[in-house]
């Protein structure tokens, strides 16, 4: 079920800016990525369409640390669980270093690169994301 | 076998019959580099077979418990010509993250049940200090958690830190948890290893202690984290009816795994989590104790929220209810349920999943001390793999399983 595109993050997954996740064709729920089945029916009959983009935060962290000069510090990690798909890695945008929003409603901003950025559902999201 | 111990259960559990931990050995512990794993390895087999009162001769079996940081060829298979164990029944390596060691022990049991061995090492040894990089190096691969590759690279989730601090933080969230309840673990973590020699991290930890202590990634503070060392530690797990020190000897009661497929990318779990219910729940079954008859909880917490999980999940708490649990001073010195009394990972020394067992054998021979607790057992030694995924634990006591009897009747 995985891409070939190891290490590409989400990008095997995004067509024309939208993202896809796995839903079981049988009985149309939504399956994670780490897994090759529905954990209702037990089949591996999956499709991929786009979600909805929308979701909430289920938690986030701070990095206080450089490990690596890649990313320097403080700079956050956020998971959101889609409301019609799985929970997906990114980085919460427009928020203050220390504030941690977990259950906020957010949109998620698919990158071209491949990453996922969350923007408070309350925001004005720009144009340019 | 011995036919002098039988099952009296009719529950048809497999039973760890006439299986005991014989003897155990920690080579000195290191923050600076100086000898290689496999070197350390060979010393604490051979401190662990002195203990037992055998020799290396008499090992028949060898089992390699591998750190996930340390390269196979560090610890390699052949070690038991460096050892010069001349008569293996059974060499083999196991690559299961922290739960590495007791799965040695568990697969060492299992064989001794079946006659394929009679006295078998099992050694963890572990090297993150180098000379040419740092702990924070070796620890800052990035964490799969997310089942897309790549996906924890491009957003910097670097470190199990991380991983476990998504954890963290949705379970303060879940339980709606502040930092001050939280910060207790770490408390009384350092309270127990001001008892012990051993430890790494004896100096008392205030509430303003830890709340000054740097964050390394939030919630996570530098406190918080397991302290990571150079050292080895071994047991050999033999035949009840063939050791030549049984007043010595720690009866294995129960051993149990299980590996959950259904932890969210975020660690918010609702609830038990199912594979350590499940395992919890045959281990109890096996041993014919309830989880309020265990008496010490020696548990893998690299971080907090790994050994507040391990209170829940087990049972030993309600769901929910572990921070203030601990908070409560129900797992310190004096509590209802001692807890890491060697001070754990994280203020003891963090010798992946092999410091659990460490503790649990020390109090189990008396050999505590200022932290000796009142130990008979059932000791409940738990090891955890990857994020939260992988578990496996045994149950430990002095004397034999008391559903065991000296015959058949």
């Amino acid at each position: 079920m995985q891409s070939a595109s190891q290490g590409a993050g989400y990008l095997p997954y995004l067509v024309d800016g939208r993202l896809l996740v796995w839903r079981c064709r049988r009985t149309g729920l939504p399956v994670e990525y780490a897994q090759t089945y529905c954990r209702c029916c037990d089949r591996s009959d999956l499709r991929l369409v786009p979600a909805l983009l929308r979701g909430r935060i289920t938690s986030l962290v701070w990095y206080h640390r450089q490990y690596i000069a890649q990313f320097p510090a403080p700079y956050n990690v956020a998971v959101a669980r889609l409301h019609d798909g799985p929970e997906v890695l990114g980085t919460l945008q427009g928020i203050d270093s220390g504030s941690h929003p977990v259950g906020e409603p957010v949109e998620v901003l698919p990158q071209a690169d491949g990453r996922l950025h969350f923007v408070v559902h309350s925001m004005n999201i720009p144009s340019s994301l | 076998m011995p036919h002098s111990t039988s099952v009296r259960s009719g529950r048809g559990a497999p039973a760890v019959d006439g299986v005991v931990i014989s003897g155990y050995g920690l080579t000195p512990l290191s923050r600076t580099y100086g000898e290689s794993a496999a070197s350390l390895a060979v010393q604490a087999v051979s401190i662990a077979c002195a203990d037992a009162g055998l020799t290396r001769a008499d090992l028949d079996g060898l089992v390699l418990a591998r750190s996930p940081i340390l390269l196979p060829r560090e610890l390699p298979l052949d070690i038991h010509q460096l050892l010069g164990l001349q008569a293996l029944r059974l060499l083999t390596a196991i690559d299961a993250s922290g739960t590495s060691m007791l799965q040695a022990v568990q697969t060492a049991g299992m064989a001794i049940r079946t006659g394929l061995a009679t006295h078998v090492a099992c050694v963890f040894a572990d090297t993150p200090i180098r000379a040419e990089k740092t702990s924070q190096a070796s620890f800052s691969r990035p964490m799969r958690i997310s089942g897309v590759p790549g996906a924890e690279e491009q957003v910097g989730l670097l470190g199990a830190v991380g991983g476990f601090g998504l954890m963290t933080r949705s379970y303060m969230a879940r339980h709606s948890s502040n930092e001050a309840t939280m910060a207790r673990y770490s408390i009384a973590a350092r309270s127990w290893a001001s008892l012990a020699p051993e430890a790494l991290q004896r100096s008392e930890l205030t509430l303003d202690g830890y709340l000054s202590s740097p964050y390394v990634v939030d919630p996570i503070r530098l406190v918080d984290c397991a302290l990571p060392v150079n050292g080895a530690f071994a047991v050999v797990v033999s035949n009840a009816a063939r050791v030549p020190r049984s007043e010595t000897c720690v009866h294995v009661h129960a051993m149990a795994q299980g590996h959950a497929i259904d932890i969210p990318v975020s660690g918010e779990i609702n609830g038990r989590c199912a594979a350590v219910k499940a395992l919890a729940d045959r281990l109890y079954r096996e041993a014919g104790v309830t989880p309020s008859q265990v008496e010490s909880l020696q548990c893998y917490d690299a971080f907090p929220i790994l050994g507040l999980r391990a209170l829940e999940d087990y049972g030993l708490c309600e769901p929910g209810g572990a921070a203030a649990f601990v908070a409560e001073g129900r797992t310190a010195r004096g509590g209802s349920l001692p807890m890491n009394s060697g001070g754990g990972h994280i203020a003891g020394f963090y010798l992946q999943g092999a410091t659990p067992l460490h503790e649990a054998l020390v109090q189990l021979r008396q050999q505590g001390g200022a932290r000796q607790i009142r130990s008979d057992g059932p000791v409940l030694v738990t090891g955890v793999g990857s994020r939260y995924v992988h578990h496996a634990a045994i149950l430990l006591g002095r004397e034999p399983a008391p559903r065991f009897t000296q015959s058949d009747n």
